[in-house]
């Protein structure tokens, strides 16, 4: 991203942060951008838990994919006085019921690029005792098959399309709170954002006040999805979709056909 | 290969040979980066023009014009313009490179850039200005802009001709441009607070220094020389946070109370009189006796080069705050180490000016304007962490903070410009 900026900026003649996002911090990048993905996820699935009357303090949560994103949601889950109880990659699951100390895990992880101990197989951290299951993974990580070992009554789908069509079905009908991927996946693109207003304002925030807008707009945008869901009684999937298609289709009425 | 020197500045370096050798004294400290730090050592690029303007006798007088861009890894051109006799490449070169490092210090996101036009201000009628001002604006608008390079007061140089150089600008490219220059009146797009900002800056980063030393501010006593926008801000600012100023000096005088003097007081009898003295409410000193005062903070507001071998081993403050550009002499500046007089060196002690400068220039982007308040508080910030920067790199390696300022400036330049590449 820097070299993107630099050419860029080099080509038209003056320094232009705001044309990529993603930047060193030296370069006009936003505070609390490397994790926001993470943090965003995590948001999101409190502020759908507490309308749902489900208490996340002491939750026990397993992160399956430990990349920037699974990892910065673990670190904030501990943070916001979760329990990660199972971490995996492609390689195994790390298990613990009393709990990880994640800062520990990660630094291991990041040093030697695999886990300190595999306890489980990849698909088993599917169907362990927990009440939050996180998929960080990839793609059609769950499907509708190994969907019926899942005991969390939370799944957060972070990694694009981490579920299944078939194991989401499931899921819903046994009423578990499925946080979808367009609604927890928004961090790191609010971040980006963010980090845009910035540059173009030439005028940078505090970590604070980061955090603060951060937390403002995902709390906004939970609370437009849960209503638009509710409204047409949809899943939070449809809702999500529905509330931006209409976004989009409004803007395009309101601009009509050029010329 | 080896780059060759810069040859267009011819044997005599100048200014600019002092600022190369202020870069080659950091290079020890900047570790990876060194290698980097030959491109401050380069302007950006270098603008002459020639400036010729019918002077009110009908005749036409010629001047010689510059505008430097000494570096903008870290954002567009950002320095002032000077008026004066004596400009030269050289000096404007030197300037230019200086405001790359103030800027950086105080990390606002700007490079570095100055201009200047060789000319005696006070042999042109204001007519006369205004034709020089609005020729140069237009000679060196290829490299203005809001986003490219931003003009704002210097030497010679204030509100009035920055109005004319935005109304140039402006008028060059066919809309109002406010962003384009800071500096302005208010009622173009100026900021508030801009008139006290360096002053209040000298306080704030004088009481951060303070802390770290565990000097407090309350009832704590204070010499200020000068007594102008900086000096009298700076004094006001330590006066209003319950420091006692003592002693003020000026052109005219030196004027003492122990119990204190009130700033507000001394500013209105400065308005009558014309400087200090004579002040009733505080009895006169001989000059020189002004650096030897028994006080914890002792600010030079005035000019440069104020404090120098002569009188620094008679200073009896803690904490000496450089509210003017360049007031201590090296040589001064080792015995003040060796005396354990902590030195707030001016790139930082005096950036308040060039901070709200930033202000205004962020307002005018967004055509909202920002109240006293939020501005002083912001300043605060702004001046707090760039001053916790500059200590921390001064802890870590055991330097002074005058250094440790351009070992954290230089940083963040040659930082920005290792992660940009270099271009193609």
């Amino acid at each position: 991203m820097a070299w993107i900026m630099d050419t860029y900026s080099m080509t038209v003649g003056s320094t232009v942060p705001g044309v990529v996002t993603g930047k060193p911090h030296a370069l006009g990048g936003s505070e609390g951008r490397d994790d926001a993905a993470g943090l965003g996820a995590l948001l999101v699935l409190e502020a759908l838990a507490k309308r749902r009357g489900l208490d996340l303090r002491g939750a026990r949560v397993v992160v399956q994919g430990l990349g920037q994103v699974g990892a910065a949601v673990a670190l904030h889950a501990e943070r916001l006085g979760m329990r990660v109880v199972a971490v995996a990659t492609s390689m195994g699951g790390m298990y613990a019921p009393e709990g990880l100390d994640v800062a520990e895990v990660l630094s291991a992880y990041e040093a030697t690029g695999s886990l300190p101990r595999l306890d489980l197989a990849p698909e088993e951290v599917f169907g362990l005792e927990a009440e939050v299951l996180v998929l960080a993974a990839r793609e059609g990580a769950l499907d509708g098959e190994m969907a019926r070992q899942v005991q969390a009554q939370a799944v957060v789908e972070v990694a694009n399309f981490g579920l299944t069509p078939e194991a989401e079905a499931y899921l819903l009908g046994k009423g578990v709170l499925v946080v979808p991927d367009l609604l927890s996946g928004g961090g790191g693109l609010l971040a980006s954002y963010l980090e845009w207003v910035q540059d173009l304002n030439m005028f940078f925030w505090s970590p604070e006040e980061v955090r603060e807008r951060f937390e403002t707009r995902v709390a906004r945008v939970v609370d437009a999805v849960c209503r638009r869901a509710e409204q047409g009684g949809l899943d939070l999937r449809m809702g999500a979709l529905a509330l931006a298609l209409e976004r989009l289709d409004e803007a395009t009425r309101l601009r009509g056909v050029y010329p | 290969m080896k780059s060759e020197p810069l040859s267009y500045l011819g044997k005599d370096g100048g200014p600019w040979e002092i600022f190369t050798e202020q870069v080659d004294r950091v290079v020890p400290y900047l570790g990876r980066l060194a290698p980097l730090a030959e491109s401050l050592k380069r302007p950006k690029r270098v603008l002459i023009v020639d400036v010729p303007v019918r002077l009110d006798d009908g005749s036409v007088a010629y001047f010689e014009g510059y505008r430097v861009h000494h570096n903008t890894a870290r954002g567009p051109a950002k320095g002032g313009v000077r008026y004066h006799p004596e400009v030269t490449l050289s000096e404007v070169m030197a300037l230019a490179g200086w405001m790359t490092i103030k800027n950086a210090a105080v990390g606002l996101p700007y490079g570095g850039g100055k201009g200047g036009i060789r000319v005696d201000p006070r042999k042109l009628s204001p007519g006369e200005l205004e034709r020089l001002t609005r020729r140069y604006t237009s000679e060196i608008g290829i490299l203005l802009g809001p986003d490219r390079d931003i003009p704002a007061p210097d030497v010679n140089t204030g509100e009035r001709e920055m109005a004319w150089m935005m109304d140039t600008y402006s008028m060059n490219v066919g809309r109002t441009v406010p962003g384009v220059v800071t500096g302005k009146p208010i009622a173009l797009g100026g900021s508030l607070g801009r008139r006290d900002a360096t002053g209040r800056g000298v306080f704030i980063t004088a009481a951060a220094a303070a802390e770290k030393i565990g000097l407090q501010v309350e009832g704590a006593r204070v010499a200020i020389q000068g007594f102008g926008n900086v000096g009298n801000a700076a004094a006001r600012a330590f006066h209003d946070h319950g420091a006692r100023v003592v002693a003020v000096q000026d052109h005219t005088g030196t004027v003492y109370n122990e119990a204190g003097i009130d700033p507000y007081d001394l500013l209105r009898h400065v308005q009558e009189f014309g400087g200090v003295r004579g002040y009733p409410k505080a009895e006169p000193l001989p000059a020189a006796d002004f650096w030897g005062l028994p006080v914890e903070f002792l600010v030079p507001a005035a000019l440069e080069k104020q404090i120098t071998e002569q009188n620094a081993w008679r200073i009896r403050a803690r904490i000496v705050a450089e509210g003017a550009n360049g007031p201590t002499t090296p040589a001064a500046d080792d015995i003040l180490l060796e005396k354990g007089v902590l030195v707030v060196p001016d790139v930082i002690a005096n950036a308040g000016g060039v901070t709200v400068s930033y202000f205004e220039w962020v307002q005018d982007f967004n055509s909202y304007f920002w109240t006293e308040e939020e501005i002083n508080a912001r300043l605060e910030r702004v001046l707090r962490n760039a001053f916790e920067a500059v200590w921390q790199v001064a802890q870590e390696k055991k330097i002074p903070l005058r250094t440790a300022a351009y070992v954290v400036a230089a940083t963040r330049v040659l930082e920005a410009r290792a992660l940009r590449g270099l271009y193609p």
